[in-house]
């Protein structure tokens, strides 16, 4: 199935397309937009004009919002088209990555209970739902907090920011191959609603899309 | 008048292509997709019509046919060009312009290229003009060396089409050579605006035709590098041409610079700015956005557009860019864009208005450069960084 992703940036573009391969072997990403990532939500009528001809499969980070349902709701077209699947990370993709605690305490180095458990929340709809929870900013926890007591060396090198930088110098450099190859999408399911939520949209796009098809 | 259209066969990347021109055009594609051979095939035709040019010598220069061929050639062996010429808001075509050529010799004998066919067609009279081939009886192995188009006594009936190719300009400025005075016996190719010659080049050019593009240059300079006053013309005692301006800083009146010690930037946008006001026929431009700006990058593709409209007679810009800033320009229509795409059998070109991924992006709003550049983009890029440099 041709299909176009938005992603925020590179870790979010590694995270939806980890996830089409989880779902389906059968996913050709015709092209990842836009050309550069941050304006994503300036453009949500543009993908969901796209969403028209081929699905459009978008990740965006929860950010400063605090509620997921208002943001969804804030953002989305009154005509969203049903091929344009939209997924909000709560409260970013780092938060999905850590949710598969033990693959990441591993890839990190760090004690599997330095990374916090995931725990019932209320995002303003009436049900509670388990997310991950951190004080902060999940990346910021990740490169400002958990790394500080990695046993690797290289991680620590890698991913401490330098003074007055965000994140750190080789920051996608880590993150995309554990994306890749040790991210388990199970485990971290089991700690994120709204993660087990985008694979349950791919998974039924994949759905209506084999009943769409002419009968052999 | 325009190219309107080209087609090339087994020419260097590009085993079978043919694609529309437009009067502005951006070549996009990745690194190594060929787009610089693509206007290539632009300068051949320039350098076979130019004066003491020809065809072997535009052979000869390049390294030969061997290094013109497309590697993908497999059991045809010929190199052929053709381009259609017309104006560009007429649906009519003015001139054909075909070439095919092939390797002779070797061995003991020099290697060279012969014709197997050259033909130009004028749509105005509606027949052929020039219609030669390997086979007739009055050509022979010596005849075949040389085109029409570069023997004025031959080219008498499209003179027109002779001096549209020789009008040709390549701007590849590199800032180290035009600094570098010793280059100046060193360029490659006098017509070019490549190193030193840059300055041969506004040595040649009538004074007072000169100073009234300085003054407009100055205009440009003014904005976007504002400490440079005064940018003129002159020669030193030797005769040697250099530019020269005033670097205003703490003192009053600043002080004299010349090219040596103007930044990359700086000498990039002068080439760039002489080339667009100078020449009257096609220019290919070679990435511009090297060593400038993004603000003024940004600028460039309606400050060409506003080029060729103030300037009398169709004057066709081509343009190579990997700039996304170049390309997010909203006034670029997809019909101007041309994607170079690698394949095992060689380079696709296609207009990207004619690519059917990418149209739909468009079509939804989203603009050229976010449609576009992630089609030019490898497709693992990103592992890049994930080598190992363990030695």
């Amino acid at each position: 199935m041709k299909v176009y992703i938005v992603g925020e940036d590179d870790v979010t573009c590694a995270i939806i397309k980890r996830i089409l391969l989880y779902c389906s072997e059968g996913f050709e990403i015709i092209s990842e937009l836009p050309a550069r990532g941050g304006q994503i939500k300036s453009k949500i009528n543009e993908f969901n004009k796209l969403a028209a001809v081929y699905p459009v499969i978008l990740l965006t980070d929860l950010d400063a919002t605090s509620c997921a349902p208002q943001l969804l709701h804030h953002l989305t077209p009154k005509d969203k088209h049903n091929q344009f699947i939209f997924n909000i990370a709560v409260d970013e993709g780092e938060a999905w990555l850590m949710a598969d605690r033990y693959g990441f305490a591993e890839f990190a180095g760090v004690d599997i209970e330095s990374i916090p458990r995931a725990r019932p929340t209320r995002q303003g709809g009436r049900k509670a739902l388990i997310e991950m929870c951190f004080a902060y900013k999940p990346s910021r926890f990740l490169t400002h907090e958990l790394i500080k007591k990695s046993k690797k060396p290289d991680i620590i090198k890698q991913l401490t920011p330098k003074e007055g930088a965000s994140k750190g110098p080789e920051y996608n450099t880590d993150l995309l191959p554990f994306i890749q190859k040790k991210w388990d999408i199970d485990e971290a399911s089991k700690n994120s609603d709204s993660l087990t939520r985008m694979v349950n949209r791919i998974r039924s796009l994949i759905t209506s899309y084999e009943t769409a098809l002419p009968k052999p | 008048m325009i190219i309107k259209k080209i087609k090339l066969h087994n020419w260097k990347n590009f085993q079978n292509c043919e694609v529309d021109l437009s009067e502005r055009c951006f070549i996009i594609g990745a690194n190594a997709a060929g787009k610089s051979n693509f206007i290539d095939a632009l300068r051949f035709l320039r350098d076979i019509s130019k004066q003491a040019g020809g065809l072997q010598s535009a052979v000869e220069g390049r390294g030969g046919i061997t290094k013109i061929r497309c590697l993908a050639a497999r059991t045809q062996t010929n190199v052929s060009i053709t381009v259609e010429l017309g104006d560009p808001n007429e649906a009519h075509l003015l001139w054909k312009y075909h070439l095919d050529i092939q390797h002779t010799g070797g061995g003991i004998m020099k290697s060279q290229v012969k014709i197997l066919k050259e033909q130009v067609f004028s749509f105005k009279e509606n027949q052929y003009v020039c219609d030669r081939d390997d086979r007739q009886t009055d050509e022979d192995e010596e005849t075949l060396k040389y085109t029409h188009l570069e023997q004025a006594n031959a080219n008498r009936k499209f003179r027109e089409l002779q001096v549209f190719f020789q009008n040709i300009e390549y701007l590849n400025l590199i800032p180290q050579l035009v600094r570098e005075s010793s280059s100046l016996l060193q360029s490659y190719s006098k017509e070019d605006y490549y190193g030193r010659n840059f300055l041969e080049k506004l040595a040649k050019i009538n004074e007072r035709t000169r100073n009234s593009y300085f003054k407009k240059i100055n205009e440009f300079l003014k904005i976007a590098v504002p400490q440079l006053e005064e940018l003129r013309f002159i020669k030193d005692e030797m005769g040697v041409p250099h530019i020269e301006a005033r670097y205003m800083h703490w003192r009053a009146r600043g002080s004299k610079q010349q090219e040596a010690q103007f930044s990359d930037g700086t000498l990039r946008l002068i080439g760039f700015l002489f080339a667009l006001i100078d020449n009257n026929g096609v220019i290919l431009l070679e990435e511009p956005e090297i060593n400038l700006h993004s603000g003024i990058i940004t600028q460039l593709p309606e400050f060409i557009a506003k080029i060729q409209r103030s300037k009398k007679g169709a004057r066709q810009i081509i343009i190579t860019t990997h700039s996304y800033d170049m390309l997010a320009n909203q006034g670029i229509s997809s019909n101007e864009v041309i994607l170079l795409q690698n394949t095992s059998e060689g380079t696709t070109v296609n207009r990207v208005s004619d690519i059917d991924d990418i149209r739909p992006i468009i079509e939804a709003g989203l603009s050229i450069a976010d449609a576009v550049i992630p089609f030019t983009k490898p497709k693992n890029i990103e592992k890049m960084s994930q080598l190992s440099l363990d030695f």
